[in-house]
């Protein structure tokens, strides 16, 4: 009753005209944030907070947190419609959203990504409110837990794999190489920096991934003379009963894997709707579809990253922990307003709390109104001709890769892999392997070196943990599962041969 | 606090005149050829780039922004802050003393984590600290040690004395590889004798989450990070490593007292090129100076958490001076510590 109370007072203060209309403006420039490719939500946000310095501070937060998720609504639209991820966390929607737009089903693509972010989201949000007994969880995922966690996520990587599993393998290898560059975690020794500054803090993912997807996208459609995007008839704007259906259970399915990850700081949204998306392929009754527009490989991973930039709010409320890198660059602004996240902030400042929480109802609400409509527009844009809306495209990454860190050596990078990422497709190798070990491998080495540094290298500590032993249980189910299945056919095989 | 703050400027401003006067011929001699300025400084129309060393939307980027939101208005002329993140601090600091030193191209420096750039010879930076002209310093986030309030070690003692009963079995946290809680851990460890289980996070956060998990013994961090967690009664500071007590954390005593004659913390400041024009300096210089008593810049500021302290351009150049001789036999222990192969700092 007390929630309920509270909640109805954070509503008194979100809905008031002022609220209401920064949430609004929020969730445009979030959306906005989300369909420029290469600006995210962190360089979005930082790049957007001294705007905020001249609002009050309800005003201020409600705002910035509509932009980081509204920027979760956003990326998924050049995702879909042209390939090229409009953030991290979406890169993996271009899979199979991309392939439903080739079909002419890019609308329903959209409309079950925004469908799927709203319950994703509103989720999210209502986890916060429940937040007091899920704070322990969060505090038990230390080093130790994280690193059996990036274990069980490695061993998801085979299924990922297209035809080949050598092909895959090799891209997983090129991005497990391509996370080792940088300073050492643990002894701050320079690897394979080859005495370039640039390099300290290793490659920039953001970079990696627009020059991957988007940067090869370009280049692989310059091959082709004034083809239109689409060739396919365009069918419904929205999704079928029969997409509806299929999108069900992906959209619980997500909502909960980006909801725990969510609570575990230092966990990326990237990280999120990639398992989501692995999830949905591993338990798919053909897996050997996704890849070519199923409609559960949109809806699972957008669903996720929204619940987890919902759900990463929720370390930050009840124990001013930042749970990601856009909810640190938030909490600055807290504290800049003289707000000190934390338990103390409900007892404090309630107000300031349950409106920020009541407005990320609201702001999800409006984002699927705004979403929703929008996605006759944003389909308009597949009859721009391929000549010059990549030309504005390209553009449009170039400033994104510089914008993040003010960097010229980003656009480099992102060029660089621009090609490499062509080449990947010539030799048929596919990306998501190699996107899926770059964004794990250095969080796995990370908590290994921290966690041996903890037991001073003793590898027991891993055993210590019972979250920790059943992660790895897991691993090791996962990994052992197909032998299992195939000496169990070889057995009845020979069993019948008996016979 | 705030009272050894506002005697602190006083002291400051009756040394400012005579300062500023020899950094002027100090100036004029280095660079007679730039000093030679048809406008007066700062031209109207021209903007005041800030390069700030670290990520957008980061501390040091949020009070940069507050700091030359101030400034800009009061000296005339637009102040912009460009976040160049990388290398920690490197790529950023270099572009800064890489530019020409016209006044309008300044930057933020966060020592001793600058410092460190420039001491560690793996880093191969080409400046050192001439190569920066010192403008003021406007922060001091002294380093703490820090403790779960409700856990075993109530004193510094108490952790010293654990450390050493049983080596290399407790836990104490830093921040990052090569920062300030890093040289404080092996500065302390080498005056006790003590031994630690180092274990590095990324970022303060990670340091509270260990310490309220219980998974960690201690924490070395700054107040900033740390004093919203004492205060809401889930941490507890045992040392504070600047040479006073602050009144904000009471009952707090000093490393010092304790018989470790350490001192160190997060000091961010503001600085040109080496060869700036004194007359651009001095301009700056006062307008800091009026910034830190600007109701609004300090609240935005002190509710950070992170405390003010104001220092003129010869003060904050001495300050850095010091902060320097103690930082470089922490960066020799660093590295020894590290098993890094490198032959003491430069």
């Amino acid at each position: 009753m007390e929630y309920f109370d509270n909640l109805m007072m954070g509503f008194s203060v979100a809905l008031t005209p002022q609220n209401l209309m920064f949430a609004f403006i929020g969730c445009v420039l979030g959306t906005l944030v989300g369909v420029l490719p290469g600006l995210g939500p962190s360089a979005g946000t930082a790049l957007l907070i001294p705007l905020t310095f001249s609002l009050p501070p309800t005003g201020a937060i409600i705002m910035l947190a509509a932009i980081y998720y509204g920027s979760q609504y956003g990326g998924t639209i050049t995702s879909v419609l042209i390939n090229v991820p409009g953030e991290a966390s979406s890169a993996v929607t271009c899979f199979d959203g991309y392939q439903m737009a080739q079909k002419g089903r890019a609308g329903a693509a959209l409309a079950i990504a925004a469908i799927g972010s709203f319950i994703g989201g509103t989720i999210g949000v209502m986890g916060l409110v429940a937040a007091a007994p899920l704070t322990r969880f969060a505090l038990e995922f230390g080093p130790v837990e994280f690193f059996a966690l990036m274990v069980l996520g490695m061993t998801l990587v085979s299924g990922l794999s297209g035809a080949s599993m050598i092909k895959s393998m090799i891209s997983a290898t090129l991005g497990l190489m391509l996370g080792t560059v940088g300073m050492d975690p643990a002894q701050g020794v320079p690897r394979f920096t080859f005495g370039s500054m640039e390099l300290m803090e290793g490659i920039g993912f953001i970079p990696v991934i627009m020059g991957l997807f988007g940067v090869s996208e370009v280049l692989t459609n310059a091959e082709e003379k004034w083809k239109p995007i689409v060739t396919a008839k365009m069918s419904s704007l929205w999704p079928t009963i029969q997409d509806l259906k299929e999108s069900f259970w992906p959209i619980c399915r997500g909502s909960v894997i980006g909801f725990v990850l969510g609570l575990i700081p230092g966990m990326t949204g990237s990280a999120c709707s990639f398992s989501a998306y692995v999830t949905e392929k591993k338990l798919s009754k053909n897996p050997e579809k996704f890849g070519t527009g199923m409609i559960a490989g949109v809806a699972g991973p957008e669903t996720a990253n929204n619940a987890h930039a919902n759900a990463s709010y929720i370390p930050l409320f009840t124990l001013g922990i930042p749970g990601s890198a856009t909810v640190a660059i938030l909490m600055g602004a807290f504290m800049m307003n003289g707000l000190v996240p934390g338990p103390f902030l409900f007892k404090e400042h309630p107000d300031v709390a349950w409106g920020v929480i009541a407005s990320m109802y609201i702001g999800n609400v409006m984002l699927l109104i705004l979403n929703l409509p929008l996605v006759g527009i944003w389909v308009k844009i597949l009859k721009v001709p391929y000549s010059i809306l990549f030309a504005i495209i390209m553009g449009f990454m170039l400033l994104g890769a510089y914008a993040t860190e003010n960097s010229a050596f980003d656009i480099m990078s992102m060029l660089l892999f621009g090609v490499v990422g062509y080449l990947l497709r010539k030799l048929d190798i596919p990306l998501a392997p190699a996107v899926l070990t770059l964004i794990l491998g250095p969080l796995m080495e990370k908590n290994l070196r921290r966690s041996l540094e903890m037991s001073q290298g003793d590898f027991s500590i891993f055993l210590e943990s019972p979250i920790a032993v059943g992660l790895l249980i897991t691993a090791t189910l996962v990994l052992l599962l197909p032998l299992l299945r195939l000496l169990l056919g070889l057995f009845k095989e020979k069993l019948a041969a008996a016979e | 606090m705030h009272q050894m703050t506002q005697a602190g400027m006083l002291r400051s401003q009756a040394r400012q005149r005579l300062a500023t006067t020899a950094l002027f011929a100090m100036a004029v001699a280095a660079t007679s050829q730039s000093a030679v300025a048809a406008t007066p400084y700062p031209d109207k129309g021209k903007p005041i780039q800030v390069i700030v060393p670290f990520s957008a939307g980061g501390p040091t980027d949020i009070q940069a922004r507050i700091v030359t939101d101030f400034m800009a208005k009061d000296i005339g002329t637009s102040m912009v802050v460009v976040p160049k993140p990388g290398a920690g601090s490197q790529i950023g600091l270099q572009q800064l003393v890489s530019s020409k030193p016209d006044g309008y191209t300044i930057g933020i420096t966060n020592n001793p984590t600058s410092m460190g750039v420039y001491l560690m010879p793996s880093r191969k930076a080409t400046f050192n600290r001439a190569s920066f002209a010192p403008i003021g310093m406007f922060l001091f986030d002294p380093e703490t040690i820090t403790v779960k309030a409700d856990g075993p070690y109530k004193s510094f003692k108490d952790l010293i004395d654990a450390a050493k009963a049983k080596p290399k079995t407790v836990r104490v946290t830093t921040n990052g590889l090569f920062s300030d809680d890093h040289m404080a851990i092996v500065s302390v460890a080498k005056a006790t004798g003590a031994q630690f289980a180092l274990v590095h996070f990324d970022g303060t956060p990670e340091e509270v989450a260990g310490l309220m998990a219980g998974r960690t013994a201690a924490a070395f961090m700054g107040v900033g990070g740390s004093l919203a967690h004492v205060k809401a009664g889930n941490l507890r500071h045992l040392v504070l490593m600047d040479d006073q007590p602050m009144a904000s954390l009471p009952g707090v005593p000093t490393l010092k007292s304790q018989g470790v004659n350490f001192t160190i913390g997060s000091a961010r400041g503001m600085s040109g090129p080496a060869g700036m024009p004194a007359e651009a300096i001095a301009v700056l210089e006062a307008s800091l100076g009026r910034a830190m008593k600007d109701r609004t810049v300090v609240d935005k500021i002190s509710a950070m958490g992170t405390p003010i302290r104001y220092l003129n351009a010869a003060d904050f150049a001495k300050f850095w001076e010091n902060m320097e001789t103690q930082v470089r036999p922490a960066i020799d222990l660093m590295l020894a510590d590290q098993g890094v192969e490198e032959k003491g700092s430069k």
